[in-house]
């Protein structure tokens, strides 16, 4: 588990230019979650998602990861090896000349032997459906596969935690698709924990929990029906809306029998069928 | 004609083993005041083409006209340039002056305009993005949210008072509220100043609202140039290229699917409300 008390974090303390990013955020993340984060620019989202691994430390307050506190430097690379980050572009993250060497590059620091790492990193490969690329050059990849590649790598790590900060932003829909079938099977198929930091309010459909923070505060938190069919209190948030809830919201006042937490297309077809 | 491009090819670095054709046979025409959507999946040469449109790019085969007259032959890619104003990807990331005002007046500048000239055009630049002049000119670019720097940027290529404006994905990296400020200028630029739009997008609740006209690229070529209902229309073969169709229109395909009489060609959520209520309401009659 993850567990933050009380955090604050302030950019450039006692000068001019100080900004409060965190102000006062209590938030577990338990083991086996899938958590989406949203929230407008600004809102602090990547500052919280940089606190989980000790990237920044608190101001004021507490991040433990598994009993483990941020706080503490002898810790630190323990929490580095838990929580496992991958950041918005896919280019800036790949270190070695070869996949299957990227992917090792992390348990080979770690010390572990030749045999181990071998087969950590067919076993992260094959997780994220990229064994048939292991000796490609990282360069011909798709920002989608990259990105997947990035993964693999925490995967190899054996980090119990994905914490993903905005991962899909730069890429186009297929590979959107294909970051989040990944994100979706390992947290099924392999129990791995996720956060996912995003400006995709469609990716937040499929989480268990949605998290949309505002000047620097969680101001939502629970299911993604709960939070999303709360059109009006989202929009003022600064998110959009899934365009079928906007749909659903406009059926229900016109009279229609629809529920206003409507979510996907399927959803929507569904109830409409059942009403004629 | 604004912009003509007839049974264009273009390879990247041909006569190498190496070469790599990006564009195959094009034949499109753009006219003043036309919207018009770009899209395809990655690699379908959306942006090998935008190059063409102002000149960054020589067809290997072909011919590029900008009004009417041939680009590199009469008239000088240079000059093309000034007239189809193109923003590219992640355009902050180009801005560099010290302040807002000296990043928008570099463009104007280098075409030699006076420094009155300058500030005009300056000025009436911001407002078109949504940014006031006054509050805005002496900022540091670096200062600002994403959706502003972007805005700043877009500015800068309108400063040149370009005939056309080409933006790829604009909006891409945004929030919600970035990419809403940066749709609702374009939207208004193109009503009030009637300014010649293509917009690259992979979005297409966003084209199918913008756009009068969508032109769809795969592998090099143009698969579709038509109306954007007419297109989404074609829901089958977008999925098949990788690229899907606006909410609104997968959710009538199903709806017709399961036999109910509903348009095939509707992608505006507001319309869908419309046709829906009234669906009903004529089934209870």
């Amino acid at each position: 588990m993850i567990e933050i008390t009380g955090l604050s974090f302030v950019y450039n303390p006692g000068r001019e230019d100080e900004i409060l990013a965190l102000n006062d955020i209590n938030l577990a993340v338990k083991e086996g979650e899938f958590i989406v984060v949203l929230g407008r620019n600004g809102s602090g989202k990547s500052t919280l998602a940089r606190h989980f691994n000790g990237l920044l430390l608190p101001t004021e307050g507490e991040v433990n990861v598994d009993g483990l506190s941020t706080k503490d430097p002898q810790d630190l690379w323990k929490i580095r090896q838990l929580v496992g980050m991958v950041f918005q572009n896919p280019d800036n993250q790949i270190v070695a000349t070869v996949v299957e060497e990227d992917v090792a590059f992390g348990p080979e620091n770690l010390g572990a032997p030749p045999v181990e790492i071998r087969k950590r990193v067919d076993e992260a490969l094959a997780a994220v459906h990229m064994s048939e690329y292991a000796r490609y050059e990282p360069h011909l990849l798709s920002g989608g596969q990259k990105q997947r590649v990035a993964i693999a790598g925490i995967l190899a790590m054996k980090s119990k935690y994905l914490v993903l900060d905005e991962p899909t932003s730069q890429l186009d829909p297929r590979g959107r698709r294909e970051v989040m079938e990944t994100l979706r099977n390992l947290n099924v198929k392999e129990g791995a924990t996720v956060v996912h930091i995003t400006h995709f309010v469609e990716e937040a459909i499929y989480a268990e929990r949605v998290i949309v923070m505002d000047k620097g505060r969680v101001a939502l938190d629970g299911a993604p029906r709960a939070v999303l069919g709360d059109v009006e209190r989202v929009k003022s948030l600064g998110i959009t809306p899934p365009p079928m809830t906007i749909l659903a919201h406009r059926l229900a006042k016109r009279g229609l029998k629809v529920p206003r937490d409507i979510l996907d297309v399927e959803e929507m077809v569904r109830t409409l069928c059942s009403l004629s | 004609m604004l912009l003509e491009l007839e049974d264009v090819s273009f390879t990247y670095m041909e006569g190498t083993p190496l070469a790599q054709t990006a564009l195959r046979d094009i034949n499109v025409s753009i006219q003043e005041g036309e919207f018009v959507g770009l899209i395809g999946p990655t690699g379908s040469g959306k942006s090998t083409l935008i190059q063409h449109f102002n000149g960054l790019l020589i067809p290997t085969r072909g011919k590029v006209f900008v009004e009417d007259k041939e680009v590199g032959v009469e008239i000088k890619p240079a000059e093309t340039r000034q007239k189809m104003g193109l923003v590219f990807q992640f355009p902050e990331n180009q801005l560099f002056e010290e302040s807002v005002f000296g990043d928008v007046a570099f463009g104007p500048r280098n075409l030699g305009c006076s420094e009155e000239e300058i500030e005009v055009r300056v000025k009436k630049s911001l407002e078109f993005v949504g940014l006031d002049y006054d509050s805005f000119k002496n900022r540091s670019p670096f200062s600002l949210s994403g959706g502003e720097m972007r805005r700043v940027a877009i500015a800068g290529v309108l400063a040149m008072e370009p005939k056309m404006l080409i933006l790829d994905e604009p909006t891409s990296g945004l929030d919600s509220q970035g990419r809403e400020e940066i749709l609702s200028r374009l939207e208004h630029l193109h009503h009030t100043e009637s300014l010649t739009i293509v917009l690259v997008s992979h979005d297409m609740d966003e084209v199918a609202h913008l756009a009068d006209r969508l032109i769809v690229l795969n592998e090099g070529r143009i698969l579709f140039d038509d109306e954007p209902r007419r297109i989404f229309s074609q829901a089958q073969k977008l999925r098949e290229i990788g690229l899907g169709v606006p909410h609104v229109t997968s959710l009538f395909m199903s709806l017709i699917d399961r036999g109910m009489k509903v348009p095939s060609s509707l992608f505006e959520v507001e319309q869908a409300a419309d046709v829906i209520v009234d669906m009903f309401e004529e089934m209870v009659r």
